[in-house]
């Protein structure tokens, strides 16, 4: 029998296609159920780690919930520096839509004030942008001088796993621990280079050079005018009043 | 050829990755740690000797015509549903894995050992021939992930092994490491090959990457 024919030709694959779209539907269909939740969002988890608030060891959700809590989160409109009223700034997400590729996008993000015994420790941003080919989510957050960085958080990103992951790394964002966000006329200087030699510039990766570049040019992005460049500026004059 | 012998080939004299050069991609990308590398080589595992089997039953009606995009329709799905398996089953190695799972579809020694064995050949022997080849293909990854996970970081399957004192071999974490220790496989390979008065290395045929 000739297998060849046309018509055979189109039975045969309707036939293994509906037969391999039946094995994957039923694949989804009832393993995706099984794919365990995390107690915790991910999210909140990133925020406390930045806050430098994350319990030690295994905490449970509750212990993190409480602690997420704990913090002052308020929501900032970005162009006008004010903090503006919200129903429950610990929900917000400014992330939850994926139209806005950058930081400078957004017209509100939610801002952490972390205080330790009344006294403000930390504060935490949140920032995106592009790194290679995938949106790059950050947090990172400032000392109360707002200038220098306490901690940088990478919490989820789309980058060459093995290779431009390694943003991920402690060891490198660890770098970022005490460098300047701002020059002396208050614009936005911290940038990743090839060899840091000043107090604005972190080491990039070897082998992740561009990825590491990127997320240092959208997080500068995100401290400028056009980001929390005005609500960073308020805040130093009413820290000086 | 033995059924037995279609199994145990392909783990020495006709390793699919060191005598035939195949499916190196992956094999350097997920191999800096073991137990990315132990899922990864059983998702080939399964992959491989699913679509072979599947091929093999579905010989005789196959048009030639239309066989090369039912044979990738038929491991896409396999892989798809591994990927799916390993989100529930190990959702932070799934993570590490990442693409490289989804990329089990353009690994050459799946359509390779369709293309050349399961699509001309009862399923007994497919099955033998797809389980030796993804298990040659398993044996050269685990010998580099295992060299790569010691070396790299002093621990295996993420348990430190080697005296705190190790230093960690950055080298050994990146990418390039694994051509050097697969440069190394594939000459001692050779090496054993020609001691034991086996074909010549360079006289092999050669099937392209």
């Amino acid at each position: 029998m000739n297998v060849d024919t046309p018509i055979r030709a189109l039975f045969i694959a309707a036939i293994v296609a509906l037969g391999c779209s039946i094995m994957v539907a039923s694949a989804v269909h009832f393993l995706r159920p099984l794919v365990p939740v995390e107690a915790f969002p991910a999210r909140a988890r990133a925020v406390l780690k930045a806050a430098g608030r994350l319990p030690a060891g295994e905490a449970e959700a509750a212990a993190l919930a409480a602690a997420y809590r704990a913090l002052e989160a308020r929501i900032l409109d970005l162009d006008s520096g004010e903090f503006v009223a919200a129903e429950d700034p610990w929900e917000f997400d400014p992330w939850s839509s994926e139209t806005e590729t950058r930081t400078t996008e957004l017209e509100r993000a939610p801002v952490y004030l972390v205080r330790v015994e009344g006294r403000l420790d930390r504060v935490v941003f949140p920032v995106h942008g592009p790194g290679m080919w995938s949106t790059i989510y950050a947090y990172v957050a400032l000392q109360p001088d707002l200038d220098t960085v306490a901690k940088l958080v990478i919490f989820r990103h789309g980058e060459t796993p093995g290779i431009g992951d390694r943003i991920e790394d402690d060891s490198w964002q660890s770098l970022w621990q005490g460098k300047k966000v701002f020059g002396e006329n208050g614009e936005p200087r911290i940038d990743v280079v090839v060899g840091a030699r000043s107090a604005h510039q972190i080491d990039a990766i070897t082998g992740a050079t561009i990825t590491a570049e990127a997320a240092g040019d959208f997080i500068r992005e995100s401290f400028g005018a056009d980001g929390y460049g005005p609500f960073i500026a308020r805040f130093r004059e009413e820290a000086m009043d | 050829m033995a059924l037995s012998e279609r199994l145990t080939r392909p783990l020495l004299a006709d390793n699919p990755v060191t005598v035939q050069v195949l499916g190196l991609c992956s094999a350097l990308a997920i191999s800096s740690a073991l137990r990315p590398a132990l899922i990864m080589a059983a998702s080939v595992v399964v992959v491989m000797t699913f679509s072979s089997v599947s091929v093999s039953l579905l010989r005789p009606v196959i048009p030639r015509s239309i066989r090369l995009i039912l044979e990738v329709t038929l491991i896409a799905s396999a892989v798809i549903v591994v990927d799916e398996t390993l989100k529930v089953l190990t959702p932070d190695v799934s993570r590490v894995l990442s693409v490289f799972v989804g990329l089990i579809i353009t690994n050459c020694i799946v359509l390779g050992r369709i293309e050349a064995y399961a699509l001309h050949n009862p399923v007994g022997p497919s099955f033998a021939d797809a389980l030796g080849n993804a298990a040659g293909y398993a044996f050269v990854l685990l010998i580099i992930a295992t060299a790569r996970e010691l070396i790299g970081s002093g621990s295996l399957l993420g348990r430190r092994v080697l005296p705190e004192a190790w230093p960690d071999n950055l080298m050994m974490q990146i990418a390039p490491s694994a051509f050097f220790l697969l440069g190394l496989v594939i000459w001692g390979g050779h090496e054993w090959q020609r001691r034991r008065g086996g074909r010549p290395a360079d006289t092999l045929p050669r099937s392209g990457r």
